[in-house]
């Protein structure tokens, strides 16, 4: 009867610690919530951006004209280098000097050396 | 600290005026463990760097927040316990690349120095790095390879993972600079 008592403790604690590991590992290796399904905590246009107070590391959507394109580096209305990842390079492919696009991405900070804000892991939402 | 931050900025500006190389999407990776079971390292692929092709003078800057892990959790503690970058955002090189002339790189590596002010975590630390340049399409690509003591930036490491990551943290960057962006 001891014996059989002993075995279940033993049986619920291994229990535990595998569900414990388990847990741990699925949110250790969690996948990061993609750009299009995070809330942003700003939409409108530059000036609206610029006066606003965004904390750094925010999701924001930006309507802005393209004003330099080199490569993948895409600089919106002289003020604001957007970038993005390769998944999203088809889309930015078709983007040209002086349209007026619509991006979210991830708000990095303001960048000294360019004197500019700071765009990643951008998507187009909108190619006017 | 200050005066630093305006002579930083004053150099940016110095910089964006005269002839100059840069790119907005460098790639600086990090190794910051011994091989094991999940090695700690990360890359970084928007860092900026210019450099001014008169005299070789280099300044680097990156959001520490942009390094990306391969397990969110590894991002989550470099960010809030051990960069702690919502207080020290950025991380800054400014320096000089000496003997650099553009018109002697070619499209054979050559090596460089790089000497100047390393800043993580706002502490400032005199850094020589070791490079190579070779000559690209539209510009010039600049590789380095170094090393950092987590010590010298303050980083302090808890002793439960201390065998777990290394004190001296092996950072390389790859650099492709393009002219007058």
């Amino acid at each position: 009867m001891n014996l059989l008592k002993n075995y279940k403790w033993t049986l619920l604690i291994i229990s535990v610690f595998l569900g414990s590991l388990f847990l741990l590992i699925e949110y250790a290796y969690q996948k990061e919530v993609p750009i299009s399904e995070k809330e942003a905590v700003f939409t409108g246009n530059v000036s609206g951006f610029v006066n606003d107070s965004i904390v750094e590391n925010s999701v924001i959507v930006l309507k802005a004209v393209v004003s330099s394109i080199k490569a993948k580096e895409i600089v919106l209305e002289n003020s604001i280098s957007i970038q993005y990842d390769n998944s999203e390079n088809k889309n930015f492919k078709a983007v040209n000097l002086g349209d007026l696009i619509t991006v979210k991405g991830i708000y990095l900070g303001y960048d000294d050396l360019f004197e500019e804000y700071k765009l990643i892991n951008c998507i187009l939402l909108n190619d006017e | 600290m200050k005066f630093k931050l305006l002579f930083f900025l004053l150099f940016s500006v110095t910089l964006v005026s005269a002839q100059k190389y840069g790119t907005r999407s460098g790639k600086t990776s990090f190794i910051g463990s011994e091989e094991t079971f999940e090695q700690i390292k990360a890359v970084n692929n928007v860092s900026t760097a210019i450099v001014d092709s008169s005299n070789g003078d280099i300044a680097i800057l990156l959001f520490v927040s942009a390094f990306k892990f391969e397990i969110a959790l590894m991002e989550e503690h470099f960010n809030e316990n051990y960069m702690e970058s919502s207080i020290y955002p950025k991380a800054t090189f400014v320096g000089n690349i000496r003997n650099f002339k553009l018109e002697e790189i070619s499209y054979s590596e050559k090596d460089y120095q790089v000497v100047g002010v390393l800043t993580i975590r706002g502490v400032e630390k005199p850094t020589t790095l070791n490079g190579q340049i070779e000559k690209t399409k539209d510009g010039f690509s600049l590789q380095t390879n170094f090393s950092v003591l987590t010590s010298d930036f303050d980083i302090r490491i808890p002793k439960v993972v201390r065998n777990k990551i290394s004190k001296e943290i092996n950072i390389k960057t790859d650099y492709e600079l393009v002219e007058k962006l």
